[in-house]
């Protein structure tokens, strides 16, 4: 193992730091968080997707015995709205609800149960407002307004040569429409917090709650209290993918509201029901792609328009529709580019980041067109794609040259090498019509590492060495399950020469570590793995140094290998690693050290979208094979491939559980996941309804791992959580079309749209659920939602 | 959230019938709880008691009689039929629809008996009972009644018992003992999930042709009896068609359920039925 860099740790199958606590129960998860007299929080949601609210009267509730707090807006001290990019988010509803998950009012109450009882006491009037569904409603001039005068809020372009001269150059055109859907993070934890007075004035917040340092500046702003005044805390997350951002950061606003007011500590905990209804979703776009293509299979022009649904408010939008601009062409070559996209306002749930955060989206519609284009032009997949696209050195739609290590291609071939897809796509799409047919589909990608452009990117890992020869380490960046912690304590170990079991990770607390940005974009590993990197060899050469005045060694012979210090020139050991930290401190030598890491330079111009995006990118590839019985639409995954270059595998089965976690929900999105409105109203609030992937849904799954190790990263790494779950949509489509013959433009790909080839008319009604008081049944009645002529 | 409910757990029948009388519409019977769990968390029901069944050591069993008929009891599980060899090996068909219901976790808990009380159209067992004619065994104050499974059904959610009665086991004539039969489900994953559409059928040994399809009316539709003889396609599928009044909701919509249908009647006739 590790022949190559004689790593001892690194790229090792370590166990995870976390895994004890979680499979023994000892992780504390945030609704595992109680003390004595703490009192609970419960929030009165909007009647209405959209409405003005005339009044409130909370008067009744307040007078329910055990109820010790009921808020409104009225009551936040601070800044009322908060934001990452457009401040225009209610903590609590101010005049207007935009969204159902909107709350309007707040109880703090000695029991859940009274709580609730107080919820329903409080009185608001509305008058309500129309609706707005629909984005492509939305983004017209003469829609009614959701904040302001202009429901678009977003437009990221990319300029590139002429498209009209691109498109004159052509000889035909590929011009499609495609759709997304809203999807449920599915988070297996739903949001909760515990709020309590801090001992020196100010808030102390413990909750599931995934980027800290923008929650709390929202927090404190609202409160006006200074930052060092509120301190919040990760509990163990039980999942997030981006989730639990905004929508934790109002849980932990208004829980500190309550606590503050009632001088009690104050417990909020949102079942399934409330999280689905209040959270984020990840955006559904409205896709036009047109390409101008010459009879060999090159592509002289691409005009890109897309809308993103950013629901009630901008919350990620600006970002996520930035990466989408910057990766909308795909990893392929041409010429002339002109990309538009934009977000708009509605009525439904608010959309921001998810796992992917707007890459899965363009990809379905890249990846479907790069299809049709080699059906068009006579090649198979992978010819169109080896053909068009990008190596080393090439310059992307927004004018970066590319130089490192692409490996577009190598990835791609090993991918269509491991299940032998060009035999197999030629063999299925040749076969006859029978009831089942066998389909084998691929995409590609190429993604921007990290936040790029996006803003400033930098993050701090300490590392603090005991006097037993124990180590901490804690850092800005969380683990939401994704292994980070593990990863960082891999590296820690690598660098100091010791063994994982010394190594104690310490959650992140926003009191105790440096503002490092959110834990986002797929830059944990890369970031946060190059400051602990930085940290353990700040210590380690304070270490080697009092180490050399101690043995008298000269410090080009030391250095410490498996928990010893060891003199290289003849391989003795010359003390332990625990003999050797006593004795730094023993000599008053700082055994602390904070590693800080920025991100290289990145550029981007606005107004023709042109820059260095991002510092480097990842490149995967996906391969699904499926059979289709074509007499019901359902879609059997039989078979999945996923390679992916992540530079260097810091912890195989890490990389590993993130393959395989990331197909699962990529098959959810193409397959089987809608979050569904009608008119603003969410169809479904738990996963009876909303389905997501169970164990029994998930294929074989061969993951290869591409090790091209990249500059930027700690040891090569670069990363793995996002690209690993933003490609097997559009396979699976793919594999639909070479069984079928038939293109889904709209996914998910359910049974429905498999065999008819559209989305039929369906109501959020259950046939099987009807309400048992229901005297006289009458089956027509279950019709209520039926938007049937 | 839950309400409060007192909990009872009777060791006898009798005891059952008692406890159901003294509380009348309070009280609910208490199998696996699957279904009625469910609905007391969403609010749908309310008890203010539960009668749990499963405290009547011979509701538990799976039998034999001396008429060679089949016995389930009230507290037969739906794993318990799943894993019963003389289940799987003369009656196949009721171990095939019971593994399609929820997930292993939830078959654990989940009484077949049950499945036939809730009474949603949906309801696995449903159509393997109507098409292995099966009776309905009830316990009331005045003793046992037998229902035939066909006339149990009366609505979504509603079944023909009457106040102060329950299920006490469910029978399969030994008729059907090794008759050809088969269930096909469509849902829209492989785990847990109601069906889109289900259908059985079994061919008795008297020539008899029954079809049973679920998920398409207020209750799970048995249609007439056809000749194994002399089948004709067409007029089966017109009465299936004529039979069935299916909705669109979460699950489906009408036009792709009717067309489901007809799919799986030709598969069931051809011999193809296997699940998923
Ligand atoms: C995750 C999940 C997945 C599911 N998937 C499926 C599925 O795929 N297919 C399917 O058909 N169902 C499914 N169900 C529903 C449910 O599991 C089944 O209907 C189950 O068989 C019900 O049995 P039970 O013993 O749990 O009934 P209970 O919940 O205990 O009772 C159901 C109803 O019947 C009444 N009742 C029960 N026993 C008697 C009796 N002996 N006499 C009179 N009344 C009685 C109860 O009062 C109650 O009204 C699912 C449920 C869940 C939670």
């Amino acid at each position: 193992m590790n022949s190559k860099n004689n790593h001892k740790i690194i790229g090792n199958p370590e166990q995870r730091v976390d895994a004890i606590g979680k499979v023994t129960g000892t992780a504390k998860f945030a609704e595992d968080y109680n003390v004595l007299h703490q009192l609970y929080g419960k929030v009165l949601r909007s009647k209405y997707p959209h409405a003005k609210i005339l009044s409130v009267d909370t008067s009744k509730a307040e007078q329910l015995d055990g109820v010790e707090a009921v808020l409104t807006a009225n009551d936040i001290p601070g800044k009322k709205v908060f934001g990452i990019v457009v401040q225009n988010q209610t903590f609590l509803a101010i005049d207007k609800v935009r969204y159902l998950g909107d709350g309007v009012a707040l109880v703090a109450a000695k029991t859940k149960e009274i709580a609730e009882q107080a919820i329903a006491l409080i009185d608001v009037q509305y008058e309500p407002l129309p609706v707005i569904a629909d984005p492509e409603e939305s983004i017209k001039t003469d829609a009614v307004k959701i904040h302001g005068d202009d429901n678009t809020f977003v437009h990221h372009k990319v300029r590139k040569g002429d498209i009209e001269k691109g498109f004159a150059e052509a000889d035909f055109i590929l011009e499609k429409k495609f759709k997304t859907q809203f999807i449920e993070h599915s988070y297996i934890e739903p949001e909760a917090v515990l709020a309590e007075l801090a001992e020196h004035g100010g808030v102390k917040i413990t909750g599931s709650v995934q980027n800290l340092f923008s929650s709390r500046r929202s927090v404190a702003a609202a409160l006006n209290l200074d930052l060092n005044k509120v301190q919040i805390i990760q509990s163990t997350l039980g999942g997030s993918f981006g989730g639990k951002d905004e929508v934790m950061t109002s849980m932990c606003c208004r829980a500190a509201l309550l606590c503050l007011k009632t001088g009690k500590p104050v417990k909020m905990v949102n079942t399934r029901e409330e999280s689905m209804l209040e959270s984020y979703k990840r955006h559904p776009y409205v896709l036009f792609y047109k390409w101008g293509v010459k009879n060999d299979g090159s592509i002289t022009a691409m005009e890109i328009k897309c809308i993103a649904d950013g629901g009630a408010y901008a919350s990620m939008s600006p970002f996520v529709t930035w990466r989408s601009v910057v990766q909308a062409t795909g990893p392929y070559h041409c010429e002339n580019v002109k990309t538009d996209i934009y977000a708009v306002y509605t009525n439904n749930n608010y959309t921001g980041a998810m796992r992917g955060f707007g890459s899965p989206q363009v990809n379905f519609a890249i990846e479907s067109m790069m299809d049709e284009l080699a059906e068009k032009v006579g090649k198979n997949p992978i010819e169109i794609r080896l053909q068009n696209g990008y190596e080393r050195g090439d310059v992307t739609a927004t004018g970066q040259k590319l130089d490192h290590n692409v490996s577009y291609k190598e990835v791609l071939k090993k991918a269509a090498e491991a299940i032998n897809f060009e035999e197999k796509w030629k063999q299925y799409r040749a076969s006859p019509k029978t009831p089942f047919k066998k389909g084998i589909g691929l995409a590609s990608s190429y993604r921007g590492v990290s936040l790029g452009a996006e803003g400033t990117d930098a993050v701090g890992t300490i590392v603090s060495v005991q006097t037993d020869g124990s180590v901490i380490v804690s850092s800005g960046i969380t683990d939401m399950g994704q292994g980070a912690q593990t990863q960082m304590s891999q590296i820690t170990a690598e660098v100091l020469g010791i063994s994982m079991e010394r190594i104690q990770f310490l959650n992140t607390n926003t009191s105790r570590v440096p503002d490092s940005g959110p834990t986002v974009a797929s830059r944990g590993t890369i970031m946060s793995g190059s400051a602990a990197k930085k940290a353990a060899e700040i210590v380690k050469s304070t270490l080697l140094d009092v180490a050399s005045e101690m043995t008298g060694v000269a410090l080009q012979n030391l250095d410490i290998k498996n928990n010893y210090l060891v003199d290289v020139s003849n391989d003795q050991r010359l003390a332990s690693f625990s003999e050797l930290a006593a004795e730094c401190f023993n000599n008053g030598k700082p055994m602390y050290g904070l590693g800080w890491h920025k991100s290289p330079h990145t550029s981007w111009d606005e107004e023709h979208g042109q820059g260095d995006a991002y510092y480097t990118f990842v490149y995967g590839t996906n391969i699904a094979e499926i059979e289709v019985d074509t007499e019901t639409g359902k879609v059997n995954v039989v078979d999945f491939v996923s390679a992916h270059d992540v530079g260097k595998a810091i912890n195989r089965n890490t990389v590993l559980g993130q393959i395989y976690g990331g197909v699962a929900m990529g098959l959810g999105y193409g397959m089987l996941e809608e979050f569904e409105f009608e008119n603003g109203i969410p169809k479904q609030l738990n996963f009876d309804e909303y389905l997501i992937a169970t164990a029994m849904d998930v294929p074989r799954i061969k993951a290869i791992i591409v090790e091209n190790e990249d500059a930027a990263g700690p040891f090569g790494a670069k990363s793995i959580g996002e690209p690993a779950t933003e490609l097997a949509a559009p396979a699976i489509v793919n594999a639909i079309y070479n069984a079928t013959g038939k293109r889904i433009y709209e996914i998910p790909a359910n049974l429905e749209r498999v065999l008819l080839g559209h989305k039929l008319t369906r109501t959020g009604e259950r046939g099987s659920v009807q309400k048992e008081k229901e005297e006289t049944v009458n089956f027509d009645s279950c019709k209520i939602r039926s938007t049937e002529k | 959230m839950l309400n409060s409910f007192s909990y009872y757990k009777p060791k006898s029948e009798i005891e059952i019938i008692e406890t159901l009388k003294s509380f009348g519409d309070d009280a609910k019977i208490l199998a696996g709880g699957t279904d009625l769990l469910v609905y007391m968390k969403q609010q749908i029901a309310g008890p203010k008691v539960l009668v749990d069944i499963k405290g009547v050591p011979d509701f538990s069993k799976i039998d034999v009689d001396s008429g060679g008929n089949l016995i389930i009891g009230a507290a037969v599980t739906c794993n318990d039929v799943v894993e019963n060899q003389y289940i799987r090996n003369h009656f196949p068909v009721l171990a095939t629809a019971a593994k399609t219901i929820g997930s292993y976790q939830i078959r654990n808990r989940a009484t077949v008996v049950g499945n036939i009380c809730n009474a949603s159209p949906a309801a696995d067992m449903a159509g393997a009972f109507l098409v292995l004619d099966a009776v309905v065994i009830i316990a009331t104050e005045k003793g046992n009644r037998e229902i035939p499974i066909k006339h149990f059904f009366v609505g979504v959610k509603k079944t023909s018992l009457q106040q102060n009665e329950f299920v006490k086991a469910i029978k399969v004539p030994a008729d059907y003992k090794d008759a050809e039969a088969s269930y096909l489900k469509a849902s829209r994953i492989k785990g847990h999930d109601l069906g889109t559409c289900n259908a059985a059928m079994s061919r008795s040994k008297n020539g008899k042709i029954k079809i049973a399809i679920g998920s398409c009316n207020i209750t799970p539709v048995l249609l007439p009896d056809f000749d194994s003889n002399n089948i004709d396609l067409a007029n089966i599928l017109t009465t299936a068609m004529n039979s069935i009044k299916p909705i669109d909701d979460l699950r489906g919509s009408k036009e792709y359920r009717k067309h489901l249908v007809q799919v799986f009647i030709k598969r069931l006739l051809n011999g193809k039925g296997h699940s998923h």
